[in-house]
């Protein structure tokens, strides 16, 4: 019994501290707040390479890299996720990133119009009927470095091309010139520009633009209505998905592919724009040239401009069109059209047939002999001779641009390797085979211009092909003279058990200059796309 | 006047009716997933978790942990979250309050783990996974947790282990009790539960309603690449995270001839808006603001046991059960260039449980066999899919037999199972059990497991940038674990110490991953050969009445064998403890501790999230026992707590894209009588 009471009261004693325990805590948990952010200690994601000759550009699907001209030690480099264009010192292998100061993500207002761009867009009309709330921020594309000191940035959903400062990964403006009033390029709508005669400082110039086809059918052969945004009485669209920028003098050329989703395009555009440049060559104006701001590609989906001048030293703006896809399925031909840039008129066109030329800009070799293309979806290249575009009479005004496949009097077949009669690359012979791994196959030349290396994403390896370039040149050029010297298997095939391994390569880049003399480090750059994004770094002298 | 037991067989002939009707009657749409599962599993308990503790229990060969919900009373905690506290389970979580979240089973994926309620799969016949954050602890009774395959008693998939939940049982007394609770993120719950008999029948009912804001600010990942400095981003609200719930269970029983029959119901019915990755420029970091999705999910289940029949056992049981799943899911299109998505999908499973078992006292020692037959047949209906069916069947025999006074015990198994499309699988097993004190137990097992590929593994279509694969192999896996239990009544000041450790060891074939398969398509893939090994302890004791502790920790180790990657998604070490201090009917101030190591979050480990601790603590009150006799109120448990969990609010993620909340309050406030 005294034991029992004994106990009773230390209960009651626990008891009341207990409850008081209790209840305080029930006030510090009041007093604490409810909610918190998770902020205390963000959370610092590391991120390693996966090869040594590889620095991460951080998350997943890399959208490309730039040299800089100006600054031939350096590389950009675009971060899909978080947006962001980042700097690698490429005289170290692997490259080393290079910004002193955090490298910003897009802005909710990237364009610099005053308004956050989903909003612009939004009251801009664009959003589709069946989702009038629609919310469409900039996903950036390809990255160039056509002027000093910047590098041009493309992205769809909002689109436009960003300018950027290499040096620091912010943001560029400039001075956008709306079309006047009365020229033809004022009755094209552009619904994010300026209004018409105006100007405003922007850092993004957009593509955007009410456009009429000529010929008003999609990629399936379906009509094209016209667009409630674009005079209603014509078939008409406003132009989307912007791939690529080219620069010709002062002349800004801007390539959209017009995907609409699934495996339909629209006819695909460039837009020519003027631009006036300070005396460092960095541009400070532009505007939409005013006789012909449009001009639609010949074919569907074109996705690279690569600048070339003639032996005569005519200016040419060379688009590549891929065609449309589905995945790795081709539907449509590819094809390189010809842009006169002093006339702004397309006077050629190279058709490659059901190539799938890839996204890449065309590499030309020094001499300007050829133009070269990898394939998007096969272990393939295709090349056409560029001898051809040195006769006058190709630039003579014609209705329809001169198709360069030997069917047009006067003109030859300018084709070497096409859809037809491609330059087949061999396959890694412990590589996943076709049905299991649709490859895309890349290609870069060396500044001699006599040596190529060829990457292939499925099979993980680099193909080192040899060009002859012996006098005296037959006409035209004889395939022969390509030939396969070496494969170098530096990652993983792509077989769905290797996946984790560093991978896909793509997008090779040679370095200008000689190696050892007019800079140091590797030569050969290029992206790893899986399982992550890298920008990786190789030196190739002791390759053959 | 109606008898109790005519109203019971009325109410079954209806009930049991209703989930046929939409089968037969609508055959072209009727979409099933499920199979029978074995119910009652004779598995040794032993409850090495929450705070009630007790002696061994007859010795099981695997490696289990029992929960009792009643040992959380009074305190604000989700079925997530107590899953999450056992050793070798980690919980993915893909949000906060009520968003999904899946089990990992000693490193397994959550298609890897069979998760059974009233012995119906919930797994889902889509994509293999369960969604554990859609039960309600207030309608959940207990969970078994199986750690290591359990392939013999579950059938396929339990390749990392299962879970096995029960709903409220009936009472002999009646029981009421109602419970809400309601704090951060405008989230609110509360449920109702009664128990009891009428005349000869036992009953259950009892109802859940869950909703929530969800609309929690997080603060995004920083991606650092030395030596540049990581980009900043600004704090994020979790948009279209709205969630709402409505569960119900019911279950009714009464004898019948030898045995006991009984009913078991249980729905669920979600809408809530699909906030999508967090992974994205624009001002909602990529989140989609309009998705939108509705789940109804029934789960009927009519089982009588029976005992003591002679040569026809003497511990039968047989069921018959019903799955009904609806997911409705729609998504306008974020960008303008999105392409609206609906997606109209349901799963029928209907099928059949046996298992019997005899008892014996051959050659010097008992002995227990135990036969099992289950059979299940899931029907899909999918508006991007189409129809699919699969039926599954598998026949198992295991023996329990002692020596010694049980103190070894050899427990062989063998299972052949066949799955529709995939042919048949024998599936043996081995456990022994050696107990040389009673208060020390040694135990190791081996045995076999597979898991066939769920339906969008195989039938996806083509969508240009994901397809399923028809030519998929089934995950064949080998599992290996020794260990030891030891529990002591006192030790010093010690009392009720429970000591569990143990290693184990999985060879994994043919794991199933999605993987790119071109620049542009993703495409799941048979990868080759995986290897997780790792060890589990966990303790528990009590300091006299007013302190229990319980911890445990567990190492993995988990490896594509064709890479030599770490597996992403499993962190390769966890510690979770937790405190009790007061006395568990009158007062209790718990604090819990949650270490996460690192987890590799790409194919390739080299992007990792970073450990984190997170600390989490409530205070309770039973104003039943603790006012005065003038003040105290009418009824057995009258709680008030206060929860704060994530107290040093930092940022938590298990997936790369999904945050979760930081610091979030909830009162409440639960009732029985």
């Amino acid at each position: 019994m005294v034991i029992r009471q004994g106990q009773t009261s230390g209960t009651r004693s626990v008891d009341r501290v207990g409850y008081r325990l209790t209840l305080l805590c029930l006030m510090t948990i009041m007093g604490l707040g409810c909610e918190g952010s998770g902020s205390q200690r963000p959370g610092v994601i590391l991120q390693e390479p996966i090869d040594p000759r590889c620095a991460p550009i951080g998350g997943p699907f890399p959208a490309g890299f730039a040299l800089l001209p100006d600054e031939p030690d350096r590389a950009v480099a675009l971060r899909f996720s978080p947006a962001a264009l980042l700097r690698f010192d490429i005289s170290t292998g692997p490259p080393l990133p290079d910004n002193r100061e955090a490298a910003p993500i897009f802005p909710l207002d990237s364009d610099g119009d005053g308004r956050d761009d989903t909003e612009a867009y939004r009251d801009a009309g664009l959003c589709p009927s069946n989702q009038p709330e629609c919310v469409t921020p900039p996903i950036v594309g390809s990255v160039s470095a056509p002027y000093p000191q910047t590098a041009l940035v493309t992205t769809s959903g909002y689109d436009q091309v960003l300018f950027y400062r290499t040096a620091d990964s912010q943001l560029r403006t400039f001075e956008l010139i709306a079309p006047s009033e009365g020229t033809p390029d004022a009755d094209l709508s552009r619904p994010l520009y300026p209004p018409i005669g105006t100007r405003a400082q922007r850092s993004g110039l957009s593509t955007s633009v009410c456009v009429y086809p000529e010929v008003p059918t999609d990629s399936n052969g379906q009509s094209i209505p016209p667009s409630p945004l674009c005079d209603p009485d014509r078939p008409s669209f406003v132009t989307g998905y912007t791939e690529d920028v080219g620069v010709s003098g002062e002349t800004l050329f801007v390539a959209l592919s017009n995907y609409q989703g699934g495996s339909t395009y629209f006819p695909g555009t460039v837009l020519i724009h003027r631009v006036e440049q300070d005396p460092q060559g960095i541009p400070i104006r532009i505007t939409p040239d005013a006789d012909r701001p449009v001009l639609f590609t010949t074919g569907f989906n074109p996705t690279s401009l690569t600048p070339h001048r003639t032996r005569s030293g005519r200016a040419l703006m060379l688009v590549k069109w891929t065609g449309a896809l589905e995945g790795p399925e081709i539907l449509t031909d590819s094809g390189i059209d010809v842009i006169d840039v002093a006339s702004r008129r397309l006077v050629a066109t190279f058709p490659l047939g059901r190539a799938g030329a890839n996204f890449e800009k065309l590499e030309i070799d020094p001499a300007g002999l050829i133009a070269i293309s990898g394939a998007e979806s096969s272990r393939q290249f295709y090349a056409v001779e560029l001898a051809v575009l040195d006769n006058p009479d190709l630039y003579r005004i014609r209705e329809e641009p001169v198709v360069l496949d030997g069917r047009t009097p006067g003109f030859p077949d300018a084709r070497l390797f096409d859809a037809d009669r491609p330059f087949e690359i061999p396959a890694r012979p412990n590589g996943p085979p076709d049905a299991l791994c649709a490859t895309r196959t890349a290609v870069t030349l060396n500044d001699e211009g006599n040596r190529m290396y060829a990457t292939d994403w499925c099979d993980g390896s680099l193909s080192v092909i040899d060009i002859d370039w012996r006098l005296p040149l037959e006409q035209p050029l004889s395939p022969a003279r390509f030939t396969v010297l070496n494969r170098l298997d530096w990652f993983a095939p792509g077989f769905p058990s290797n996946f984790g391994l560093a991978t896909a390569p793509s997008q090779p880049e040679i370095r200008p200059g000689r190696p050892g003399l007019d800079f140091e480090g590797p030569e050969l750059l290029f992206l790893i796309n899986q399982p992550e994004g890298q920008l990786c770094a190789a030196y190739l002298g002791q390759e053959p | 006047m109606l008898r109790p037991r005519a109203v019971f067989v009325a109410t079954l002939l209806v009930i049991g009716a209703i989930p046929l009707v939409p089968l037969r009657s609508a055959q072209a749409q009727a979409q099933v997933d499920g199979g029978p599962q074995p119910e009652t599993q004779p598995v040794e308990e032993i409850r090495i978790t929450g705070l009630r503790t007790q002696p061994l229990e007859t010795q099981p060969a695997a490696f289990t942990s029992t929960i009792d919900l009643d040992d959380y009373r009074g305190e604000r905690i989700s079925i997530p979250e107590i899953l999450g506290e056992q050793v070798g389970v980690q919980i993915r979580r893909f949000g906060g309050p009520g968003d999904p979240a899946e089990a990992s089973i000693r490193g397994s994926t959550g298609a890897q783990v069979v998760v059974k309620l009233d012995g119906v799969r919930l797994n889902s016949a889509l994509t293999g996974g369960t969604d554990v954050s859609q039960l309600c602890v207030g309608l959940i009774e207990s969970a078994q947790i199986t750690r290591g395959g359990d392939a013999i008693r579950t059938g396929d998939g339990s390749i990392g282990g299962s879970i096995s939940f029960e709903s409220r049982r009936p009472t002999a007394e009646t029981q009421n009790r109602v419970e809400i609770s309601g704090g951060a993120f405008g989230t609110w719950e509360a449920d109702v539960q009664r128990s009891g008999t009428v005349g000869d029948v036992e009953y259950a009912v009892g109802y859940c309603g869950f909703v929530t804001d969800g609309d929690y600010r997080f603060a995004r990942p920083e991606i650092v690449i030395p030596p540049a400095p990581p980009t900043p981003r600004p704090d994020l609200i979790r948009i279209n995270n709205h969630r709402s719930r409505q569960s119900g269970n019911l279950s009714i029983g009464t004898d019948l001839g030898p045995g006991h029959l009984r009913l078991h119901d249980y729905i669920t019915y979600t809408s809530h808006g699909v906030p999508g990755l967090d992974a994205g420029p624009g001002p909602f970091g990529g989140q989609n603001p309009f998705a939108h999705a509705w789940s109804t999910h029934n789960l009927a289940r009519l089982v009588y046991t029976a005992e003591d029949l002679g040569l026809w056992g003497d511990a039968m049981e047989v069921s018959v059960h019903h799955r009904y799943q609806r997911f409705a899911y729609d998504d306008p299109g974020v960008t303008a260039q999105d392409v609206p998505v609906s997606i109209l999908t349901q799963v029928q499973t209907i099928g059949a449980d046996l298992e019997d078992s005899w008892q014996s006292g051959w050659l010097f020692g008992s002995q227990t066999l135990r036969l099992i037959g289950d059979i299940r047949q899931d029907l899909l209906n999918d508006n991007q899919i189409g129809h699919e069916s699969r039926t599954t069947g598998g026949l198992a025999a295991q023996l329990e037999a002692g020596w010694l006074s049980e103190s070894v015990i050899v427990v062989p198994g063998l299972r052949l199972e066949w799955v529709e499309g995939f042919g048949q699988t024998w599936l043996p097993a081995l456990g022994i059990v050696i107990s040389p004190w009673p208060w020390l137990r040694l135990k190791g097992n081996i045995q076999k497991t597979f898991r066939p590929p769920a339906f969008d593994e195989l039938y996806l279509p083509d969508q240009g940038f994901i397809r399923g694969n028809p030519d998929l192999q089934p995950e064949r896996a080998r599992n290996a674990d020794v260990g030891m239990e030891a529990t002591w009544a006192h030790v010093g000041p010690f009392s009720d110490i429970r000591f569990e450790g143990g290693v184990f060891l999985q060879q994994i074939e043919d794991s199933i991953l999605w993987v790119p398969v071109s620049p542009t398509t993703i495409q799941p893939y048979n990868t080759g050969p995986a290897r997780v090994r790792g060890y589990e302890l966990a303790l528990g004791f009590s300091v006299t009445r007013f302190l229990n502790v319980t911890a445990n920790h567990t190492g993995l180790d988990a490896k594509s064998e064709t890479t030599g990657n770490a597996l992403p998604g499993r962190t390769n070490n966890e510690t979770v403890v937790r405190i009790r201090v007061g006395e568990p009917r009158r007062w209790k101030v718990i604090g819990e501790m949650h270490r996460t190591g690192p987890i590799p979050v790409s194919p390739s480990g080299a992007i990792r999230l970073p450990a984190r601790i997170v600390w989490s603590g409530s205070v309770a009150v039973n104003l039943a026992e603790l006012l005065p006799g003038r003040w105290r109120p009418p009824v057995n448990e009258l709680w008030l707590y206060g929860t704060l969990n994530n107290i040093s609010d930092i940022a938590v993620r298990d997936a790369l894209f999904f945050p979760q909340p930081g610091r979030a309050g909830y009162l409440g406030a639960q009732i029985e009588w």
